[in-house]
């Protein structure tokens, strides 16, 4: 479980302070998959480099099972840095190793595990995240985007951390290609029970695929609730720059017409299947 | 106009020492004017392709002509970028300038601009896609949707007849996608045309025809709705449709077929509320 609590960063430049984000409280479970949304410059990305202590709040915490990280008398760095692994957007750009095998080794040989150790998470992550056995022995290099992509999440994975966030994992992708990825990391959070923070620009993905979503807004988290209720707030959201899912769009207009479709269904294939059952038609 | 003819690119794998063919032996045209979508899965050459037609790639076989002038002639290099400009996927590795107004003139200085039409041409430029306020802020202290247009404004300043843009949304948030796609339609509908690569249907769908590509080949190149009415086609070249079509779709397969193929949330609304009524 991570906890922020009351956590606040300014940023100094000169004699100009900005708070890039203010007061920020959120709990996120083991298990639990954690949206965050917000526009551009909204403070997501300096408030997911707290989760593993990459910056230092202004003032305020993040407890990992009840820890202060930021406590180095009761957490070694290195430690948070194993236990919350954080990928990066466009994380195929920071593969530098001769074999995929090596590059997904890094980080548990720098840990000090032992080659069998090694071995075996390797293999498990890279299963994990959908990369066939006859791609370890390839240079990272001559794989497809989607594919280095996967490598660079196995890599963090193969740390076995209690808390992985994700940076926009799935943008410049194909609809396939996004899919895919989406699905790996519900996968990853369902097989390992571990907390997954996801932040996404895509409110479809987001609404399909977390539990619960975090919005951020000029620094501050203004919502966070389920799906349905965050999507709930179509006006509000827009004013934050944002947007609902296309499918809740058509499916609010249903509601308007007297149609009771259920808060809660945001992928499209649900969304059909209810009409189907609910909705009186004639057939053909 | 832009054609292309049988042309094809392929560049040097080095990992398996062979040629890789990315575009091959396509033939298309656009007139002016027009808004294409291109569609097509990661590596299915769409980038290769519109690289064909401002000289960042050159043909390895067959042609391309841009208003009639032939792409691998090097005496007409300038006089084809200026008239086909480029924006990119990443909002913050392609302005160049510390203040806007800067940065906008930059396409023309170079060109060689006598000074008094560059101040012109920026102001026009910074107008046409609604930044004319920023003119005087730093670039880094924009958002990604105003630093988009700032991109798009630099190339107007070329005053260009094709604007080409590379997944240049793919980086934004919503109100940043909204953005630069209402300044390319306005751009459009003033006469520009616009080649637009994207990985979201929703945008394909607002274009006026979509081309879709397979293995450097064009696999479909029709209006929006005859392309995304082919859910299964488009979900096995790894794309897909508008959410609005798919929910169309899924319904027909249920029984329920509300007619002709919706791309937009409004469409399927009004389509549906006729069929059950």
């Amino acid at each position: 479980m991570i906890e922020i609590r009351h956590l606040t960063h300014t940023y100094t430049s000169g004699i100009h302070k900005t708070d890039a984000i203010r007061d920020v409280n959120l709990t996120i479970a083991d298990g639990e998959l954690m949206g965050i949304i917000g526009h551009t410059g909204s403070g997501k990305s300096t408030l997911i480099q707290h989760l593993n202590a990459l910056l230092k709040p202004t003032s305020g915490q993040v407890l990992l099972d009840g820890v202060d990280i930021f406590d180095s008398k009761a957490i070694a760095l290195k430690e948070v840095r194993k236990n919350v692994g954080l990928v990066f957007q466009y994380p195929e750009y920071q593969l530098f190793e001769e074999t995929v095998y090596k590059d997904i080794a890094f980080a548990p040989k720098n840990y000090g595990c032992s080659e069998e150790e090694i071995k075996e998470r390797v293999l498990a992550a890279a299963k994990t995240v959908g990369l066939k056995e006859n791609l370890l022995d390839k240079s990272p290099f001559a794989l497809s985007g989607g594919q280095k992509r996967r490598v660079a999440i196995a890599g963090v994975l193969a740390m076995n951390p209690k808390v992985l966030v994700l940076d926009e994992p799935a943008a410049g992708l194909d609809p396939f290609g996004r899919e895919k990825i989406l699905y790996e990391v519900e996968k990853i959070r369902a097989q390992r029970g571990i907390s997954v923070v996801l932040v996404s620009h895509s409110m479809e993905d987001v609404a399909a695929h977390a539990d619960r979503i975090a919005v951020m807004h000029d620094g501050e988290m203004k919502m966070c609730g389920t799906p349905a209720e965050i999507f709930a707030q179509d006006q509000v959201l827009e004013e934050m720059r944002l947007d609902v899912p296309q499918i809740t769009k058509i499916l609010n207009a249903l509601r308007k017409m007297g149609i009771a479709v259920p808060e809660d269904i945001f992928k499209v294939q649900e969304a059909a299947d209810w009409i189907l059952q609910n909705v009186p038609f004639t057939k053909g | 106009m832009i054609e292309a003819k049988e042309v094809s690119f392929s560049y040097d794998d080095e990992e398996t020492n062979t040629q890789k063919i990315v575009v091959d032996k396509l033939s298309l045209t656009i007139n002016k004017g027009e808004f294409v979508a291109i569609l097509g899965h990661n590596g299915s050459g769409k980038s290769s392709l519109v690289k064909l037609f401002n000289c960042v790639n050159i043909p390895c076989a067959g042609k391309v002509y841009v208003d009639r002038l032939d792409t691998t002639d090097e005496k007409v290099l300038f006089d084809i970028r200026s008239r086909v400009g480029m924006v990119f996927q990443n909002p913050d590795n392609q302005l160049v300038a510390t203040i806007v107004e800067e940065d906008v003139a930059f396409g023309p200085e170079n060109l060689g601009v006598p000074p008094l039409e560059i101040r012109k041409r920026v102001d026009d430029a910074l107008k046409a896609v609604d930044m004319y306020a920023y003119i005087d802020a730093a670039p880094h202290n924009l958002s990604g949707g105003q630093k988009q247009r700032i991109a798009i404004a630099g190339i107007l300043a070329m005053q260009p007849e094709y604007l080409i843009l590379d997944e240049s949304t793919a980086m934004l948030d919503p109100m940043g996608r909204r953005e630069v796609m209402d300044t390319v339609k306005r751009l459009n509908r003033q006469g520009m045309a616009v080649i637009l690569i994207t990985h979201y249907m929703e945008e394909a769908a607002q274009a006026d025809r979509v081309i879709v590509m397979e293995e450097g080949r064009i696999f479909m190149d029709a209006d929006p709705k005859k392309v995304f009415s082919k859910v299964e086609e488009m979900k096995s070249l790894r794309l897909g449709v508008p959410q609005a079509a798919e929910l169309a779709y899924c319904l027909k397969k249920g029984g329920l077929d509300i007619g002709e193929t919706v791309l937009t949330p409004e469409a399927f609304v009004e389509a549906f509320q006729r069929r059950i009524q």
